[in-house]
């Protein structure tokens, strides 16, 4: 069984007490919080469709929730849920007004492959074209920044964060989490729709 | 100072707190010390854990030095016994404060004397009156690093950052409001007590660490360079270069960023109110992370005159001082991740005229 396998059935051991947990539109710290939150997940996932692990990272996918998460010695240290469900609200936050680009060509995607040790050769290209390629993206001039990526076997899986914009009205910066994964059936790609909501929610406060 | 993959004080990142506060015999030299402890990393999670969340906060006495200086960007505190006082004040206040501790990123600066950067991440529920006023009821998460100088199983000297300005805002209080009201009491207290604060801005313009720089070969050294380059030679985008195109960073008062120009972002947003900002690192050290990863840290203080509008509102005119540490995950010789923190509702306690300024 694999480490968010055995967490999603309510069998593995708990996450470290220095675990972050994004999801639900939201963020948790530590361990006794994102329990409670992985019993409430436990009884809302089915079956997976994808439970794959390396070293560093596991992702686990059933038809509504995409869970991934950051693996040291066996351990989870951090946690993103990908789904539509809002559940949580975000921390008060200042905005930081930057270009995502430092360039004048745009929307290029950050990734670098040696940043991803668990990544095969062949499989950055892939990752690249499934990134540039993403269909409906609901976000405005999207900039996509690669967090994680792995071979796991013949499967590639990639976390990303999609910055970009509101695709309607002010163009006001917003994000969320999005995962991609390939194999030979094809290309899965997955926004955090959670996210994205509690996003566009928010007003922009590059000040305190 | 040296740095090395020393395995004989690991890391807590990936490790349980099981496995951090599980027994175990000593395996790193460490003269003085109770027989409890491991080595330094074991000792800075284990007194931390018995001193706060065990609530014996008398083993202060033994230790912290009788003479100690703990250094915060309110203000110098000294004295054991005044250690032991504010840490059952912040008890009082916070109850159930956890002090999970994220990395101890140490280094022996000198046969016997440790450097420790340990940062902390605290839940805790503010259900008792303090200097914020009268308690609230809720719940908050807040990081501050503690750099420590330790010899002989006592701090000596510690250096503590805390994101106050993010712990008020989530206990439903105005930064500023209170920022203001500690300003008007510093203005009819002792000039002479805010001494501290004009020789410490005086001592970062004149471009004086506390510190030599580090060995070429060190993983500190392009990290400072990174830093004096952004600051200092504004040369931003030079030093953003030291950064993995994905870093991400978390900075005080919730601050997210991605990618190199989040960095710059982020960096600008810090200094671009202020004249001819200065920046000086006051300590680096550097140990392993799991995976065959990096962790630096670099402690930082930083110094303009707020000449010009920005996160902090109106230019102000008066100096700000920023005491800062920074712990960068490292991977193949670039930044991954960036936290830092810094203490804002003392900057804005300068910048409403209070800590002399």
């Amino acid at each position: 069984m694999t480490v968010l396998g055995g967490l999603l059935s309510g069998e593995g051991p708990p996450v470290l007490q220095t675990c972050r947990f994004e999801g639900f539109g939201g963020e948790l710290y530590g361990r006794a919080a994102i329990s409670h939150r992985l019993a409430e997940l436990q009884s809302l996932v089915s079956s997976p469709l994808l439970d794959v692990e390396t070293a560093r990272m596991g992702v686990w996918m059933d038809a509504e929730h995409a869970v991934v998460g950051d693996l040291v010695h066996g351990k989870v240290q951090r946690l993103w849920l990908l789904s539509d469900r809002v559940g949580l609200s975000l921390p008060p936050t200042i905005d930081i007004p930057s270009d995502p680009d430092m360039m004048q060509a745009r929307w290029e995607t950050r990734f670098e492959p040696r940043d991803h040790p668990e990544l095969n050769t062949a499989d950055a290209a892939r990752l690249l074209n499934a990134v540039d390629t993403w269909p409906g993206l609901e976000l405005g001039r999207a900039r996509p920044v690669v967090m994680r990526a792995a071979s796991a076997g013949s499967v590639l899986v990639a976390l990303l964060r999609m910055e970009g914009e509101l695709a309607d009205g002010l163009p006001v910066p917003i994000a969320c989490n999005g995962l991609i994964v390939a194999d030979g059936n094809g290309i899965e790609r997955r926004l955090d729709g959670a996210g994205l909501a509690q996003a566009r929610l928010r007003s922009w406060n590059p000040r305190l | 100072m040296s740095w090395s993959a020393d395995s004989s004080a690991p890391s807590p990142a990936g490790r349980s707190i099981e496995n951090l506060l599980a027994d175990r015999p000593r395996r790193q030299t460490l003269t003085g010390f109770d027989p409890e402890y491991s080595d330094i990393v074991d000792y800075i999670m284990r007194c931390t854990h018995r001193i706060w969340e065990q609530k014996d906060v008398g083993l202060c006495r033994s230790h912290y030095g009788e003479d100690c200086l703990i250094h915060t960007l309110a203000g110098p505190v000294r004295g054991v016994e005044a250690v032991v006082a504010n840490t059952l004040a912040t008890l009082a206040a916070f109850p159930d404060r956890s002090l999970i501790g994220e990395d101890v990123i140490w280094s022996e600066d000198a046969p016997g004397l440790f450097h420790t950067s340990h940062r902390i991440v605290s839940l805790m529920t503010h259900l008792g009156d303090d200097a914020f006023g009268p308690a609230t009821g809720r719940r908050a998460e807040v990081t501050t690093i503690a750099d420590c100088l330790v010899r002989e199983n006592r701090i000596v000297e510690e250096w503590l950052v805390r994101d106050n300005a993010q712990l008020v805002r989530q206990l439903g209080l105005d930064p500023w409001t209170l920022a203001r009201a500690q300003a008007e009491v510093d203005k009819v207290s002792d000039p002479g007590s805010h001494a501290w604060r004009a020789e410490e801005v005086e001592r970062v313009r004149s471009g004086r660490p506390l510190v030599a720089a580090p060995p070429a070969d060190h993983p500190a050294t392009a990290l400072i360079a990174m830093l004096h380059s952004a600051v200092g030679g504004s040369n931003l985008g030079t030093a953003a270069k030291r950064l993995s195109v994905s870093v991400e960073g978390r900075w005080p008062s919730g601050r997210r960023w991605f990618g190199r120009g989040g960095w710059v972002g982020a960096m600008t947003q810090l200094t671009a109110g202020l004249e001819s900002p200065r920046l000086v690192v006051d300590h680096w050290a550097a140990s392993a992370l799991p995976h065959e990863d990096l962790a630096v840290a670099l402690r930082w203080s930083l110094a303009g005159r707020h000449i010009r509008p920005g996160v902090y509102g109106a230019p102000t005119g008066r100096d700000l001082l920023v005491l800062g540490v920074s712990h960068y995950k490292v991977r193949d010789e670039r930044v991954v991740e960036d936290v830092t923190v810094f203490d804002e509702l003392a900057m804005l306690r300068q910048l409403a005229g209070g800590l002399g300024a």
